[in-house]
Order: C-alpha cells, then structure tokens, then sequence
C-alpha cells in the first residue's frame, strides 16, 4: 500500500473517530429514561395538563405474569405551558421523559374546543417528538379518559391505539393524520383541516372467564374537524368515507346499499332474503375540476371506483344480465350520498373548507384567488357543486348465485 | 498520470457537494423572494447569475493559472493594493469558517448530540481539519473525492426514499404567484450565497488541464443547482410550503418523516452524519484558504505553526459565538451579510482587477512572457 492511500485511509479514519466519539458525552442510558409511547394533553381550571403513557421495562421483561396495564404507568404533569407541564413530571416520576417513541398525541375535546394553537408549538419545536406521530382528538372525553384501554392484543394502552389508527388503510371511516400533516394543512390559508378522533366505547364481555359484563374499547371511527385552532366538530364514518373520495385519499371502504326491488328474483327464494348488499373499494380515482359558469364558481367531482361484492342478501342473482349493473348504478349512489352529505355538512355547518377547494381554485385559477381568497369562506358555503360517481364491480368472490336463492335448471 | 495534480471530476463532486451542504442545511432559498411554490424556479435561474458573477474571477484566473488569489492581485493591482485585498480575503475566508463550523456544530447539537458541549463539536472538528488541512490541496481534494461521492449519493438517496410523502400539487400554480422581478431578485440573491468557486480557484495551480477552469465551474454549478432545485421542491412538496419555511432545518424534517418500508425509517441521522462529513471538508478547504492567503500575503513559506494558531483562533471564536447566540433563527441577518460579503469578494473585488487588467494589459502580457 503506497504512501498516499495509507494517508487517505488515515484521514478517513480520523474522521470517522471524530464522529463517532463525540457522541460519548450526553449519552443516557436506557434505565433512566422513561419512555412515552403516547401523550394525552387536556386543559382544567386553566392549566395544561400532560399525560404520558410510560413503558415500565421491569414489568415487561417479566412478561409472564403481567398484564398489559401493568406494562406502562401514566404519568401526569401540570403547567401554565405545555413544557412546564412537561418538565414538572419529574418532579414525582423517577425517569426523564423520553419522547422519540411516542407515536400517538390525543387532544382532549375541551381544549381542542378552546384552541390548540398555543400548545402545537411545543410539538413542532421539540427535537424529541416524531413527526410521524399520529394527532388525535379525544370526542367527548379527556385526553386521559381515553387513555389506558386496551382491548386489544398489543402489549400496551399506546400500542392499541396506535396500531387501531394505522388500521385506516382498512377502513376509510377515519383518517390518521401526522403531525407533519397536520402542520401541512394548520398552515393552509383559508381553510380547515380534520384530525382523527378516538372514542371510548363499552361494549358487552364476551369472555366468560372476566367476571365484568362489560369491556371498554377504543372506536377510531369518525373524525374532527378543525377551523383555525379550534375544534368544530365531527364528520361521521359515513361522512369520513364521502369526504375521502372527494380528496381522492380513499384506499379501502365498505359501502352498504339496496339494489332495486324489481331484480330479487322472488320465485326463486328459498330462504329470508335480506336487504343489503357489500361492496368492498380497493381502488378510486377522483378528479376534481372548477368551471366558471355565468360567473359563479362550479365544483365537478368526478369519481370512478372499482370494488370487490363480499356480500349480497337481498336475493339477486347476479348470473343474470344487467343484475350487476343495477348494483354498480346503486352502490355508485350510495358514495355519492356519502360525498354529498359530507359536502354539506362541511359547508353549511362547519362553514370552513377542509376538502382543498381553495387550493383547486389556486391551481386553476389563479388570478380570480388573488381576488376572492379573503372571502373564500363566504363564497365556499355557496359553491355549487355535481357529483359523478362510476362503481365498476371486478370482482365477485367464489359465488355468483346468493345462497338464498335457488339456481333453478336456467341456464 | 501526475499523482501530483487534481483532477476535473474531483473538483465538480467537490464544488457540487459543498454548494449542496450549505443550501440544504437551513435552506435559506426558502425565505428569498418570491417565497412560494417557485423557489424551485428561482434556483434553476440562479443558475445563469451565478455563471455571469463568477466571470471576472475565473477570467483572472484563467489569465494567471499558476499564481494564488493573493500573487494574482499582487500582480494587476500592484503590491499595496494586492496585499491590502489579500489581507482581507484571508479574513473572509476565516470568517467563513467560523460561520459553517458554527452552523454544523448547532445543526449537530440539535439532532444527534444534543447534550454534548459545543467546545467539545467544535474542537474536535477543528483537530481533524488542521490534520486535513496540513496535508495540502491536492491530498485535500483526492481524499474530498471519496467522501463527497458517498455524501452526494446519500443525499440523492435521501431525496428518493422520501418521494412518497410529498405532494406535488402544493407546487402549484407555477409562475402564477410570482413576479419576474421577484424571481430575478431571488436568484440574484441566491447566486450570491455559494461560494465554492474559490475551491475551483485555490485548486487550478493544482489542475491537471488547466484549461477545463470553465467547464469545471458550469458542470459543477449545473448539478448543483439541479440538485438543490430538486431538494427544495421535494421538501416543500413534503412539509407544505409554510410548514417549510417555519422549520429552521427543513430538509432534516424531509428525512424524519422518511417512511418507505420498516428498514427505511428514522434515517435522519444518515443526513446528519453526511452532512458533518461534508461539511467537515469545507471547513477544512476554507481553514486552508485563509491560510494560503495569509501565508502569500506576508509572504511566509509553507508553516504549519501558522496554519495551527489560524485553526485555533477560529475554533476558539466559533465557541464563544456558538455558546452565546443560535445563528441560523436570524437567518435575515445572516442572509445579507454572507450576501454583502459575497458579492465583495467574488464579484466586486475580481471586477475592479480584471478592469484594471484590461487597461495594464500589455504591460502584464510582456512581463508575463519576458519571465517565460
């Protein structure tokens, strides 16, 4: 080896102990921090209060015997701020809170309601917190009410919720939003945003060896609805999945209909026929598209989906021409009732945008949104509006013919 | 081949991935005019300002391939005068320094080595650059050569792993917010806030064709600014556009959010230890500067003593600044003075040589080749 790549290797060396020694100092150790896998923050008599669910590694590591609520401890701090609040938590905890696992923030709806601009800047100012953790606002409770339900088989309260929330590309009745989307839309001019929501829901026990009759789970259905800082209210599943097809973020909804009653073959029944049938989305496109028409704003929504039946009771054969298409034709206006209901609740109750239109009207048109952005919300409460659904049914499963019709000797 | 020289391809991945280390840092195109959706644009025009400011400097340099800054001023502006400016490039230089080992040491502390002392970052930092820099500008630039590749491929990595958060319809309308001026304004601004050409001019004694000074700085500038264009677009199409310029770091937020699959996830600390290898090398070339240009200026030979006590001085203030202010958060302040400091030294102070060139021109033809 010459001299110069023995100095070049020299120097590369150099700089690679420069890098990596230097981390020596400030290190901490795992056994004095207290990791927070999810935070609540709720607002009483004008204090912040902050509760943070804590991995107890003693407990976890003796996971034979120990329940999931024995796996974490909640620890509650009170401030004026939101880092007050923080930093007084060590005060009666024995750890420093140690933020970089926590995934899940929950807003309690009081102070959702109050207004959450001055406590985000501690979220985005932080070093510590992901900004890939999930904002979500607690419908009708406390932060710390919604906390420390597991129903789940995670292995903590935190970890049930976050991975129910992930659970969204399941469902399009929610929406998850980061906290790097939800600054990206707290900073759209104009306009509102949503974040998710949990609630917390009792429900029959259905495992005969707990003696309670009932059991407490998180539902992540539904989702909030924000205008400036303050919390105004909820879109319902229903609403959830209109308003994901409008912002073309649908990725898997089921939607219920009723065919017409002409196709039910009712010779044929052999058995109670009943009155819904399923079609599961996996796919959607939607365009969205402005027109001046005699001066005056015009939305078109144009959306096509594609889906898998998974289930149809009502009787219908759908072997039979033109069957599927009169389904097609009825699941395609039930979306188009969800986006419409989600439209007007949007802007007739909540008076705010949180679809995005006055960014298509930015895009589109420019020069008439240097005029019109300043009233963008009177005028966004009367935009007219169509929607065009197609609903394409690819797929249909193993059956063609419902179990609770006879084939018959047809062809 | 000559060992002994530095060659095109080593100094376009220099100059390319230093320019990218400062610009990507604390993204300043962010907050220059028109501050929308366009600043992409701006970047690409910054471009052709960047060619034309830079003209009298690489003109000079490509009249006097074998002199330094300082012997090339010496020459056209006479020894006062070329001493007098020389004094004060080698101050620039060190200033500059000061300014990106500070900002590597605050954007370090804030990621990765939160509770570990500046003194602690910014020594350790100026050891290896004094070793770096003892070692010359040609082994300088041949060891740059391994480090830069890796660095500009992590970044390019970097960028791709994080196209599946960004939305590029946040980059729209294009043009439609903006005005020329506004756009011009920005690029003019932006051109005025890289300065690695001087690693082109402080290398070209060194170059192994001294004929390709050019085509070195329009390569270099060429990728640089793709890069950089593409870099801010993507981090605008991630964060949105106003989440963007509240960030202090934006493009370090670009690669927190990096989610691609299980193995791609929490990689910000990838970005960080790229950008400290980068931008350990530009404090390296820029420590080595100043003292290239103190050294001509006082006409000492080849001293390490002195390249020691510039190092420490340097290290020393960038300390005592780094403990008492957060340099990046007035980033205005900061903007205008690397501007102002720019515009001096690669542009003004070239032109008043180059002028004064033109009108010495025969005289310094003749003495060029009587001394052939």
């Amino acid at each position: 080896m010459n001299n110069l790549s023995k100095k070049t290797l020299i120097v590369i060396f150099i700089l690679a102990i420069t890098i990596l020694l230097t981390s020596c100092t400030g290190g901490r150790e795992l056994n004095t921090l207290g990791i927070v896998v999810a935070t609540g923050l709720d607002l009483e008599d004008g204090k912040v209060i902050i509760t943070n669910e804590v991995i107890n590694p003693a407990k976890g590591s003796n996971s034979e015997n120990s329940t999931t609520q024995e796996n974490t401890l909640f620890i509650q701090g009170i401030g004026d701020t939101l880092t007050e609040a923080f930093v007084n938590t060590t005060l009666t905890f024995d750890r420093e809170l140690y933020l970089p696992h926590s995934h899940i923030v929950i807003f309690g709806e009081e102070l959702a309601k109050r207004g959450i601009g001055d406590y985000i800047d501690f979220l985005s100012r932080n070093n510590e917190q992901r900004e890939q953790s999930f904002m979500l606002v607690a419908l009708g409770a406390k932060a710390y009410d919604v906390m420390g339900i597991n129903s789940g088989i995670s292995q903590s309260p935190g970890r049930y919720i976050y991975e129910i929330v992930r659970g969204d590309i399941y469902n399009d009745e929610t929406r998850s939003f980061t906290l790097t989307e939800f600054f990206k839309y707290f900073y759209r001019p104009h306009e509102g945003f949503l974040t998710g929501v949990l609630k917390a829901v009792e429900k029959p026990q259905i495992n005969k060896e707990i003696s309670e009759n009932e059991m407490t789970v998180i539902c992540v259905k539904d989702a909030a609805a924000f205008k400036g800082d303050k919390l105004i209210g909820y879109y319902t599943g229903e609403e959830m999945i209109g308003f994901n097809f409008i912002v073309g973020e649908l990725k898997n909804a089921i939607i219920e209909f009723e065919s017409p009653d002409y196709l039910v073959d009712k010779d044929r029944i052999n058995s109670r026929a009943g009155k819904l049938s399923s079609v599961q989305v996996f796919r959607s496109k939607t365009s969205q598209n402005l027109k001046l028409i005699d001066g005056k704003l015009h939305l078109f929504i144009d959306v096509k989906f594609r889906g898998i039946l998974r289930e149809t009771t009502q009787g219908l054969d759908i072997s039979q021409p033109g069957v599927l298409k009169e389904m097609e034709n009825s699941c395609a206006k039930v979306a188009k009732s969800y986006m419409e209901q989600a439209l007007e609740k949007g802007m007739k109750e909540f008076e705010s945008d949180t679809f995005g239109i006055g960014q298509l009207v930015h895009r589109q048109y420019p020069d008439l949104w240097k005029e019109i952005e300043d009233n963008w919300e009177g005028i966004f409460v009367n935009l007219d509006y169509t929607v065009n659904v197609t609903a394409r049914i690819n797929d249909t499963g193993f059956t063609n013919t419902p179990p609770n019709i006879r084939k018959g000797k047809q062809l | 081949m000559n060992s002994e020289k530095i060659t095109s391809r080593q100094l376009i991945l220099l100059i390319t991935t230093f320019g990218l280390s400062v610009t990507i840092s604390y993204m300043f195109a962010l907050n220059l005019p028109p501050s929308n959706q366009d600043v992409w644009i701006m970047i690409l025009l910054s471009f052709v300002y960047s060619l034309i400011f830079r003209i009298p400097l690489l003109f000079l340099n490509n009249k006097f391939p074998e002199l330094t800054l300082v012997e090339m001023l010496e020459k056209i502006l006479g020894k006062f005068a070329g001493k007098f400016f020389g004094l004060f490039y080698a101050l620039y230089f060190m200033a500059y320094t000061i300014f990106i080992l500070i900002l590597q040491t605050q954007m370090t502390g804030i990621n990765i080595l939160a509770s570990t002392p500046n003194w602690l970052i910014i020594g350790l930092t100026t050891i290896a650059c004094l070793y770096i820099g003892s070692k010359d500008l040609v082994m300088m630039c041949w060891t740059g050569e391994l480090v830069t590749s890796i660095s500009l491929f992590s970044i390019v990595l970097l960028i791709l792993l994080g196209l599946k958060n960004v939305n590029f319809t946040l980059l729209l309308p294009i043009l439609s917010d903006s005005t020329f001026a506004e756009i011009n304004k920005g690029a003019i601004m932006f051109s005025f806030l890289t300065t690695d050409v001087f690693v082109l001019i402080k290398a070209s004694p060194f170059l192994e064709n001294k004929k390709n000074v050019y085509k070195i700085f329009v390569y270099s500038s060429l990728f640089f600014t793709i890069i950089c264009a593409i870099a801010v677009a993507v981090t605008q199409g991630a964060l949105g556009l106003e989440q963007a310029r509240h960030t202090i770091y934006p493009f370090l937020i670009y690669t927190r959010i990096i989610n691609f699959t299980a193995a791609f996830e929490r990689i910000d600390v990838v970005f960080v230890t790229t950008w400290i290898a980068i931008n350990t090398g530009r404090v390296a070339f820029f420590m080595y500067f100043g003292y290239m240009a103190l050294k001509d200026v006082f006409n000492i030979d080849k001293s390490k003593v002195l390249f020691i006590v510039i190092g420490i001085l340097i290290g020393i203030i960038s300390i005592y600044i780094a403990n008492n202010m957060t340099i990046v958060v007035a980033q205005s302040m900061i903007n205008l003075a690397l501007m102002l400091s720019t515009a001096i030294f690669v542009t003004i102070i070239p032109l008043i040589a180059m002028i004064v060139y033109f009108f010495r021109r025969r005289s310094l033809d003749t003495e060029k080749l009587s001394e052939n």
